[in-house]
């Protein structure tokens, strides 16, 4: 198998599972799927998932179960800009719906679409948690709030503009 | 000007670092609890300031410490539940991101109590500054003697570790939260037994929300009764509301329990009233899943009283009239907003959030998304109506985890207060495409009958 962390990450993975007591490093699970998708491309290939499963000496389907539970795991490729937009309903009394509307008025993409030159894929998300800065989505690690037109536009802007090895 | 005792330094510069929080006072609770109380007495101190749990139950929160299992030679734990995911609450963020040292002050003191020598912070995942914020606070407060092996002489070992999760509401259920720390879906577990007895790796557990834990540390500090004298009968002590939707100032308010709900929306020290020219319509005062009220029903009660911030006045006149506290996720829907499209946007979260464990929730939730997705789209029918209250009153208790029952009183308190404008959908679909229904009667004073003699 070619898929393997790097050394350093190794070392992480062994620091996430010092977190617990000996024999619960099943629990190191969540944390090392998102250490995993972040170093893999972005998601979770059955290849990925398999690796995490020999890590840490699970069953491959204790890993794919979780997996596809949890929403913030992509078991698709996604573009290198993620933008997941909440669509509950302090969001949408606010306006979520035009936001989503906009997105697809600027790239063409509809939620769960990606963009031809794999730069964008847009989702919608349910409550992120941020009702009180409502509009907003996710990209990334950073949550982008008060959202209006014009950040968008900057948003795509400062994407498009961005060398293809940065990752956030 | 309330008294406030979670944010009252939460804007000093640099107070998220370890040095300006201990300048301003910090981890005075650990200190004196340490050198000077025993588990047992900070547990009592708890238990007298009727500090209510903070995440939506609003149960005792000594109580909930005083059935922790201790068998010998078994650990036990504290977990923080800080997968705040409640549609309308982000005011755990708020505390964790400006005033991080609180809580981790409160989880030692706490962790003291409950003799739990490994604590756990489980945050929802996507929170991830929020999670390296919380990472240093805890490496801070270690460099500085406060958490590891036998903390200042008094032989308690206490770690604090955080735990991301990874998108999923259910998570915020405690045993759902237990089993996703232990690396599996976050399916709820059958109680009993209850997390006290067997909670995470089978060992007793506690599960407290960040505000509960951080409401701790004033309770150590200035005691029990002093937290107690603020607030209002069993709501005693301070309360975090984050306020949204269409109102002026959205944010995070610290109330003392003490004021009315028409004050916290119009007054300019909370959320400053309605964006000119609108009026209040309705609210759901205690995050999505709590009853929605009608403008008229949420100033005042049935009885014709003013509803206050509390959690027996907002919960005065059960169901059929009133609503609940919460977890203080305050949302304001204005005279513009449809409650026909708001409650179809809580179905289909409630449906993307359903664990799939139990078919009432699984298959009605499912239901119900649709259905109210046809009546907005004006293709649903007068027996629609009656066909969602038959779902949602067949998925209420029959759930194995309270996930059922918060999907199916939205949907509920929608038809029981705002009929008409569910009606109005069937009756009118071209136009209810083109306008919404508006405020209507939902502010209208409420006749208030006199009492009759037997």
């Amino acid at each position: 198998m070619s898929l393997r962390f790097s050394d350093n990450k190794l070392k992480e993975v062994q620091q996430i599972i010092a977190r617990y007591p000996e024999w619960r490093q099943k629990s190191a699970l969540l944390p090392v799927l998102h250490l995993a998708q972040q170093e893999f491309g972005g998601w979770l290939s059955p290849e990925t998932m398999d690796y995490v499963a020999g890590l840490l000496q699970l069953q491959p389907i204790e890993v794919y179960e979780v997996a596809t539970f949890y929403s913030m795991y992509n078991l698709k490729p996604v573009g290198k800009h993620l933008l997941e937009v909440c669509q509950t309903g302090p969001c949408m009394l606010n306006g979520s719906e035009a936001i989503v509307d906009y997105i697809y008025e600027r790239l063409g993409i509809r939620p769960g679409e990606t963009t031809a030159d794999g730069l964008f894929t847009l989702k919608t998300v349910e409550c992120l948690g941020a009702c009180g800065y409502a509009p907003m989505l996710q990209q990334g690690k950073h949550y982008r709030e008060h959202l209006t037109r014009e950040k968008i536009d900057q948003l795509i802007a400062s994407c498009s503009g961005q060398p293809a090895s940065a990752h956030h | 000007m309330a008294r406030k005792l979670l944010l009252d330094k939460a804007h000093v510069p640099g107070i998220t670092t370890y040095d300006v929080y201990r300048r301003e006072g910090g981890y005075r609770s650990v200190e004196k609890a340490l050198k000077s109380m025993s588990p047992d007495q900070v547990t009592e101190e708890v238990k007298k300031s009727g500090l209510r749990g903070r995440g939506g139950a609003g149960f005792p929160t000594g109580m909930k410490w005083g059935f922790l299992a201790k068998p010998e030679g078994v650990p036990r734990y504290l977990v923080v539940n800080a997968d705040e995911s409640e549609p309308g609450t982000f005011k755990d963020r708020y505390l964790m991101e400006f005033i991080p040292h609180l809580l981790i002050e409160g989880m030692i003191t706490a962790s003291y109590a409950l003799g739990s020598n490994r604590s756990y912070i489980y945050i929802r995942g996507e929170y991830v500054w929020i999670a390296e914020i919380l990472e240093n606070a805890i490496e801070e407060a270690k460099a500085n003697g406060w958490l590891g092996k036998n903390i200042f002489g008094s032989g308690f070992d206490c770690d604090i570790y955080v735990h991301r999760g990874a998108g999923a509401y259910i998570c915020g259920e405690e045993t759902a939260l237990l089993e996703s720390l232990e690396g599996k879906r976050g399916n709820p577990r059958i109680k009993p037994p209850f997390p006290a007895v067997k909670g995470l790796w089978g060992c007793p557990t506690v599960v407290n929300n960040v505000e509960t834990v951080a409401a701790v540390v004033p309770i150590i500090n200035e005691g029990a009764e002093e937290y107690a004298k603020i607030g209002i009968g069993k709501s005693t002590g301070t309360k975090l509301i984050s306020a949204c939707g269409n109102i002026n100032k959205p944010g995070v308010y610290e109330i003392d329990m003490t004021i009315s709900v028409e004050e916290f929306i119009y007054s300019d020290e909370y959320c400053g009233g309605l964006p000119t020219g609108k009026k209040l319509k309705a609210c759901i005062p205690g995050g999505s899943s709590v009853p929605i009220l009608p403008a008229n029903l949420l100033l005042k009660t049935a009885k014709g009283e003013t509803r206050m911030m509390t959690y027996e006045s907002l919960a005065d006149g059960g169901f059929a009239s009133g609503s609940m506290m919460g977890s203080g996720g305050f949302i304001v829907l204005d005279d513009s907003q449809c409650v026909v499209r708001h409650t179809y946007s809580l179905a289909r979260f409630y449906r993307h959030e359903s664990c799939g464990q139990c078919s009432p929730c699984r298959e009605g939730t499912g239901w119900m998304e649709k259905i109210l997705w046809n009546i907005e789209t004006g293709k649903g029918k007068l027996s629609d109506i009656d066909l969602l209250w038959d779902i949602q009153r067949k998925i209420e208790g029959n759930t194995i985890c309270p996930l059922g029952d918060a999907a199916a009183w939205p949907v509920a308190a929608a038809i029981r207060h705002f009929r008409d404008e569910f009606e109005w959908h069937v009756l009118h679909p071209q136009e209810a495409q083109t306008r919404n229904y508006g405020l209507m009667h939902y502010a209208d004073p409420i006749h208030v009958p006199n009492s009759v003699m037997a």
